[in-house]
């Protein structure tokens, strides 16, 4: 939560974040071991952790088919797949406890409730999006689009800047209040010991609709991905 | 005002944070996973193909069988058909050739028979007279040698006369 004061490092002319880069290596970690995990000896007959490791990706085929078609989904499914688990964990990593120091440094919240890193992930969907509309339709016909119609040139200018803040931004408003809640919630459990319950139960169905949300975000952010990479490599019609 | 600047600080760093996670996530899952998890779908893709083929051939086999079956059961229905016909045709041809030539060989015996009665008769008159001659001497000499009374002569000539109607 920005909030709060994270650990930083200088390295340099950046300043590196400690506390997210701690929970992006979990992200990471979790998501790793886990796809790693279940995808050891696969069968043609899939059981236990293969039918689930299946079912995400059908899922993510699932999101993007309606945009992208079957073959163009099954050929992006790795960048998409790798989005919506990464999304789902990062966005939940927060929910799940909260570390402070004495001293006030936060060392535990979502990756994705920093606009910082929400832009980024926009950032690279956007620059993915565009390297393959250049790529798979020729830099020419790239280019002609933005023209098409001419007196459109400024709105699809606008929109493909429009489009990479509202994937960033919607994502961290959505993760960035549910942390907010969470923390208040907390502070709530600190004013009084009968309040404390309160606060507790609170919470419960507070995290269990912020789950909710947060895979939902994820889902949104394929969904919304999968369209403008359809619009990219499909000629915008 | 520490948030704000705290985060316009790290801007560039989570930026490049997220960059490289991402990137780092995606190469792993690529490198390490993601060739077995599409693999298995194309295998179970290609298994399902393989299997509704080799069924469809397979139903193709057995419908070309039945085919086979019938033709050869409707081809055997008229052999067998023609087979009966075939006999029943001999058989009244055989028939019919049989009672000719029994009626013939019939015929033949009743001539044969005719002819061997008509021969018989005619040898038995011929032995008849034969006999009759001898013993018309034999009866002549009988009475020129025997001394006979008139009476005797005719009762012998008349018994004569007698058994000789009696034949």
């Amino acid at each position: 939560m920005e909030e709060s004061i994270n650990p930083t490092l200088n390295l340099g002319p950046v300043t590196f974040d400690l506390t997210m880069v701690l929970v992006s290596a979990i992200t990471i970690f979790i998501i790793f071991l886990l796809v790693f995990w279940a995808s050891r000896k696969m069968q043609l007959k899939p059981t236990g952790k293969q039918n689930v490791l299946e079912y995400v990706y059908e899922l993510t085929i699932g999101f993007t088919k309606g945009n992208l078609g079957d073959e163009e989904s099954k050929r992006y499914n790795l960048f998409f797949f790798v989005a919506f688990t990464f999304l789902v964990v990062a966005n939940n990593l927060g929910l799940m406890t909260k570390i402070e120091t004495p001293e006030g440094y936060n060392l535990w919240t979502s990756p994705t409730a920093n606009m910082a890193y929400d832009l980024g992930l926009a950032a690279i969907a956007t620059i993915f999006v565009h390297i393959e509309g250049v790529r798979r339709r020729g830099l020419g016909a790239y280019l002609k689009a933005f023209v098409t119609p001419l007196a459109m040139t400024p709105m699809n200018i606008l929109e493909e800047v429009t489009n990479l803040a509202s994937l960033g931004l919607r994502l961290y408003g959505n993760i960035y209040a549910g942390e907010v809640l969470v923390g208040l919630l907390l502070k709530l459990a600190h004013a009084s010991a009968f309040a404390y319950p309160i606060a507790f139960m609170l919470n419960v169905v507070w995290t269990a609709f912020s789950v909710f949300i947060s895979c939902l975000q994820g889902y949104v952010f394929v969904m919304l991905v999968s369209m403008y990479l359809n619009k990219k490599i499909s000629g915008g019609h | 005002m520490i948030t704000v600047l705290s985060t316009s600080a790290t801007i560039l760093g989570n930026f490049i944070l997220v960059t490289a996670s991402f990137l780092t996530l995606i190469i792993l899952i690529r490198v390490f996973a993601w060739k077995n998890l599409t693999g298995i779908f194309e295998q179970r893709a290609e298994k399902i193909a393989g299997e509704i083929d080799a069924a469809e051939e397979k139903n193709q086999a057995a419908a070309a069988l039945v085919k086979q079956r019938q033709v050869e059961l409707e081809q055997s229905r008229i052999e067998g058909k023609k087979i009966i016909q075939d006999a029943v045709a001999r058989a009244k041809v055989e028939k019919k050739h049989i009672v000719d030539q029994a009626d013939v060989e019939a015929q033949a015996l009743k001539d044969k028979a005719k002819l061997e009665i008509a021969a018989e008769k005619r040898e038995a008159q011929e032995q008849l007279k034969v006999q009759v001659a001898s013993l018309a001497v034999d009866l002549a000499g009988k009475i020129i040698l025997e001394d006979l009374d008139q009476a005797a002569h005719s009762a012998l000539i008349d018994r004569y006369i007698d058994r000789l109607g009696e034949k």
